[in-house]
């Protein structure tokens, strides 16, 4: 029986080609426009670690001095600590893992010293970043722990710069040379392009991972410059490197792993007695001085990573697909009342109301599947241009599997839900006045 | 009242030409009751359609009330229509989405009438062909004869000098049949012109003069003021008396 | 000669026909003005003045790796260099340049003490005596640094003087239009501004000077300190006649480099590119909707077209009949423009309701300001329009529907 409504959907369909094409248009329009704006604030949500985003940490600290009013983000909480207190910080076992972090930047060069030094960022942080946050080795590992006490010039590379300087392939041990100075390269990673960059959001959320680390206790030997967001709250006066180690800039991020609920739970206490401990000394002297955590889902949504203007977009295009539903509705009333005399006369030949109804329902299904797929092809179509007129879109304009299947989900039940209240005026309608005469 | 020389209507479609009417030559005067008789497909409906201004003839001459409407724009064809003429059709042809009223009210919106005279017009329709109480009701409310009598009614409600009428009793039992007959002679009494197809003999002999068609031509033209002569020239054609 | 009556009471026998389109049209209209309000805000946004000559000035970043010689040094040499390069107006290094996205911000008081006292957070630009003209930006009031007042980069003298924007002044010193008007601007001028408590004395004001950062309020409150920035990262605004312009940045880093090798040299850029960059966004959030806006348009009007199509198939017979009953080619095509005239009509009135609605959410939901009833207006006659023209091709088509139909049809 199924094969035989399918069938005759299929000839109703092809029956009013141009009504057909109009509703199988705007099911298409209407469910591409809410799979593109709905992949991009998918990927924009995504929670980027998932496997461990419950089990990073970036602590707080809400130390500015009484003597202003407000500072940092609007809870007054920075999202970025001093260099005093994450060295500090550092000294604590209580994580299971932790890293500081900068990112700064170099003219960088591989061992062949005729190629021009290109200019591109890099990131100092502690030994533990890449296990911290599941960054995977090709080659080689990365650097010893004793290095993040005692600066030693090593690196670890990412894929592309590793295909970019030296073709690829195997180069620990090799030397990369950053400001003309040799690092000796320890470890080259796969590719791991950590999308949103959760670990640094102060220079937007969406840039890609950096491809030089380097020690972050190879700070104050080479001054490196901060590359990111540096603000403070103090008039003091900062002319050298040393003076802004020890200022109240905040400008550096701080990363905690925290295995279980005891071990969060130790170190908010850890952090708690750091503050007093500040307070004692006087160095913290606000009343509210506190600490926080918060894992990446919550500086995800702190950071207001997922933009305004994409959920107004994704608002706005499900409004339209409710203009396209109740375009469908409209445009099937119409088509499946005219039919009615048809319908007066299978129902006389003994069709039931229901098998009415399902024959009408399978229709709008096929409808519905056919305008999902459309609106498929149409999506890909608009996150291509997308990618190709906004590079900062590359990663976040990509339909993953979850969208591919929720396209042709969204598409049928949207017709559906357009097909039910005309199909059941079909259903309903009285058999006898199509047989009698006009 | 009415005058065709010579007309000609030829429909051409992919396949076939047909030629529905050729030199086709007839005048009614006014106040006349003209019924047409003829065979199937012999061109009754397009001489009707064409003396209703539907449809536009390929060739010669048509005078309407002293009026020359070939080539007439469609604005003037409209107005002719709808001052001058009452049409009712084989099929009724209510409009279903408009209550009886409304269905009566159609021609005399076109016409320009005020709100209050078209009020009169229309109860004066309905009550004639006895349907004032049932104003409100939808077409798809009332039988077939009913609804006959409605589209005469709206045929009636502008007072046309020239009433013409497609096998109207076509739908309808014997009994109704007669009730429409009586009412059409009525309304000839009162000065229109009427003009009749059917297929009924009976029916053909109520009208003061019967015309045949026979292949797009007037055929015959004789009164008939008697039964035998009646008699004789239906059986000319036994198949085509029973059909209706 | 309307008929409004009988065609309003059989549409109401079709009620969920109409219903339908009513609602439909409603939804468009809200979505669509308020789509179009939003995309007016963002190309306001985007064609905000920066104050800058644009058509003129380039800007590169210098990085310096070499540690053989003295920066400030070298600031030097380059910065009078690049005035010697023919076809350049001028030349500045500074710390950040006009809508680049980079931010330099600080808070500046009237007063020393913080309780009490009017602060302003301002865009700080950083650079010398060649700033103003290196920009293109319009003096108004008060005068120029002088070479003295200029310090270097590693000099642990506070600024004492600083050139302000007319946004500043009016901030600072709570100025109303009308004050601006009376030409009380000049007040600021030789006032003392406070930098925690270092004081800082007005000696200009510039007509118009936006900050690095777009996204940020009062956009045009910025600073200018004299003071040459001597990091390893430095920026570099060149000005140029604008003809000459492409050939002085083809040319900038060869040039550079011959002056000093151990650095890397941006690919310089236009104010046009950063200003494109700035506002990739808003660019992008206005081209979406603009997308919007039309499919949106597009469904509507397909689906006012279909259901016009559906009504003259529907009552092709009736439309038969109306004609032979007497109604002209011009009657028909009236009754269609009418009865889609209501249902358009209807849906525009309930549209203006939802549009208020729609933009009352989102101005709760986001930051978004509140709704210009000029954009209702607009969107209500494009709407109507829209629908008129949907509306008149199938409505011509009905009324070459022959009167003969009447007669033919079974
Ligand atoms: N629109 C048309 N296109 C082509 N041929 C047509 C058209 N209308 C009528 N005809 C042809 O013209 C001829 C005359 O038709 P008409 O309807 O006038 O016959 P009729 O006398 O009314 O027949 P009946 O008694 O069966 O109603 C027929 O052969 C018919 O097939
Ligand atoms: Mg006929």
């Amino acid at each position: 029986m199924f094969k035989y409504y399918l069938h005759m959907a299929w000839k109703s369909l092809i029956a009013t080609p141009v009504v057909t094409s109009l509703m199988l248009l705007a099911i298409a329009l209407g469910i591409a426009t809410c799979m593109g704006t709905l992949t991009i604030h998918h990927m924009m949500s995504m929670d980027p670690i998932p496997e461990k985003s419950q089990q990073l940490f970036a602590p707080q600290l809400k130390s500015y001095g009484n003597t202003v009013t407000s500072f940092g983000m609007n809870d007054g909480f920075s999202d970025q600590l001093t260099h005093q207190d994450a060295i500090n910080l550092r000294h604590s076992k209580v994580a299971f893992r932790q890293t500081a972090m900068l990112k700064t930047g170099f003219a960088v060069q591989s061992d062949n010293a005729d190629v021009a030094p290109k200019l591109k960022s890099a990131r100092a942080a502690d030994s533990d970043f890449f296990a911290m946050f599941n960054a995977p080795f090709a080659y080689g590992n990365t650097w010893d722990k004793k290095i993040d006490e005692q600066p030693v010039e090593v690196a670890v590379i990412g894929e592309k710069l590793n295909q970019e300087l030296y073709g690829g392939g195997d180069n620990v041990g090799k030397n990369i040379f950053l400001n003309q100075k040799a690092y000796r390269i320890v470890g080259i990673l796969k590719h791991w392009e950590p999308s949103p960059m959760f670990y640094d959001l102060t220079g937007g959320s969406f840039n890609r991972a950096e491809q030089i680390f380097i020690p972050f206790s190879l700070l104050p030997v080479h001054e490196l410059p901060s590359w990111g967001s540096n603000s403070s709250w103090k008039n003091e006066d900062v002319y050298t490197y040393q003076d802004k180690l020890k200022s109240e800039t905040h400008w550096i991020q701080y990363w905690v792993e925290l295995t279980d609920v005891q071990q969060q739970q130790s170190y908010r206490e850890y952090l708690s007695g750091y503050i007093n401990e500040q307070k004692k000394i006087g160095r913290f002297n606000r009343d509210d001085a506190t600490a926080d955590l918060k894992n990446v889902i919550q500086w995800l949504t702190y950071n207001e990573v997922v933009s305004e203007d994409n959920s107004v977009l994704v608002g706005l295009s499900f409004l339209l697909l409710v203009v396209c539903l109740v375009n469908t509705i409209g445009l099937l009333l119409a088509k499946f009342l005219r039919r009615a005399p048809e319908v007066g006369v299978r129902r006389a030949l003994g069709a039931s109301k229901a098998q009415v109804f399902l024959q009408h329902l399978i229709e709008v299904g096929l409808l519905g599947f056919s305008g999902g797929l459309l609106g498929i092809l149409l999506a890909q179509l608009g996150l291509w241009l997308l990618r190709s007129n906004y590079g900062s879109y590359e990663m976040l304009a990509n339909m993953d599997m979850t969208m591919l299947l929720t396209a042709p989900v969204l598409a049928i039940s949207t017709s559906i839900i357009a097909g039910l209240y005309p199909a059941w005026k079909i259903c309903r309608t009285q058999p006898s006045i199509y047989l009698k005469s006009q | 009242m009415l005058q065709m020389q010579k007309i000609n209507k030829i429909y051409r479609t992919e396949l076939v030409e047909t030629h529905a009417l050729r030199e086709f030559n007839l005048t009614v005067k006014e106040g006349e009751f003209v019924t047409v008789t003829g065979p199937s497909g012999s061109g009754k409906t397009t001489f009707l359609n064409i003396a209703g201004l539907l449809e536009e003839i390929s060739q010669g001459k048509y005078l309407l009330d002293g009026v020359d409407v070939v080539g007439l724009k469609d604005k003037e064809l409209s107005r002719l229509r709808n001052e001058k003429i009452g049409f009712i059709f084989q099929s009724f042809n209510l409009i279903p989405d408009l209550n009886l009223f409304e269905n009566v009210d159609v021609p005399l919106r076109y016409r320009g009438f005020n709100a209050k005279q078209r009020k009169r017009r229309i109860e004066e329709a309905l009550e004639k062909v006895g349907l004032a109480a049932r104003m409100k009701h939808l077409p798809a409310q009332l039988s077939g004869g009913q609804q006959q009598r409605v589209a005469i009614a709206r045929a009636l409600a502008g007072e046309p000098k020239f009433l013409l009428a497609d096998e109207p009793t076509g739908n309808l039992d014997s009994l109704m049949a007669r009730q429409v007959m009586e009412l059409l002679k009525d309304i000839n009494k009162q000065g229109t012109t009427i003009v009749m197809v059917t297929h009924d003999p009976a029916l053909a002999r109520c009208g003061q003069r019967n015309i045949q068609i026979v292949d797009g031509q007037v055929c015959d033209f004789s009164l008939y003021q008697n039964k035998e002569q009646n008699q004789n020239q239906f059986q000319q054609h036994p198949n085509e008396a029973t059909t209706a | 000669m309307f008929e409004f009556g009988p065609i309003f009471n059989a549409m109401l026998r079709h009620k969920s026909h109409a219903l339908l389109l009513v609602v439909q049209i409603a939804l468009t209209l809200a979505i669509v003005a308020n789509a179009a309000f939003i995309i007016q805000n963002r190309l306001d946004l985007m064609n905000r003045i920066s104050g800058l000559s644009e058509s003129e000035v380039f800007k590169f970043d210098v990085f310096t790796f070499g540690e053989d010689n003295d920066i400030s040094v070298q600031v030097e040499l380059d910065e009078k260099f690049l005035r010697t390069i023919p076809g350049v107006i001028d030349a500045a290094r500074l710390n950040q340049i006009p809508i680049s996205g980079s931010s330099d911000n600080s808070s500046f008081s009237d007063k020393p003490n913080i309780d009490g006292s009017v602060r302003v957070s301002s865009g700080v630009y950083r650079g010398g005596t060649h700033t103003l003209n290196t920009m293109g930006v319009k003096l108004i009031e008060g005068r120029n640094f002088t070479e003295d007042e200029v310090l270097s980069g590693d000099s642990t003298q506070p600024v004492t003087v600083a050139i302000v924007s007319k946004a500043f002044v009016e901030d600072m010193f709570q100025l109303s239009p009308e004050d601006i008007q009376q030409g009380k601007l000049q007040q600021g001028l030789g006032e003392n501004i406070y930098s925690f408590d270092v004081p800082i004395k007005i000696i200009g004001i510039v007509e118009k000077l936006q900050r690095s950062q777009v996204n940020v309020r009062g956009i045009e409150v910025s600073i200018i300190l004299p003071k040459i920035s001597t990091n390893k990262f430095g920026r570099y605004l060149v000005r140029t006649h604008a003809d000459q312009r492409q050939k002085v940045m083809d040319e900038i880093e060869k040039v550079m480099l011959k002056l000093y090798p151990h650095r890397v040299i941006t690919k310089p850029v236009t104010m046009d590119t950063l200003r494109a960059d700035s506002y990739a966004n808003d660019r992008m959030m206005s081209q979406l909707l603009t997308i919007l806006i039309v499919i949106l348009l597009l469904i509507t009007s397909l689906g006012i077209v279909g259901m016009a199509v559906f009504n003259v198939n529907r009552r092709t017979r009736q439309i038969g009949t109306r004609r032979a009953l007497g109604a002209s080619k011009a009657n028909i095509v009236r009754y269609f423009i009418i009865e889609n005239w209501i249902v358009s009509t209807v849906g525009i009135f309930i549209g203006i309701g939802l549009s208020l609605l729609l933009n009352n959410f989102l101005m709760q939901q986001f930051s978004l300001p509140k709704l210009d009833y000029l954009y209702i207006v607009m969107t209500m006659s494009g709407v109507w329009l829209l629908g008129l023209i949907a509306v008149y091709l199938p409505a011509k088509k009905a009324s070459h529907i022959s009167p003969a139909i009447a007669t033919r049809s079974v």
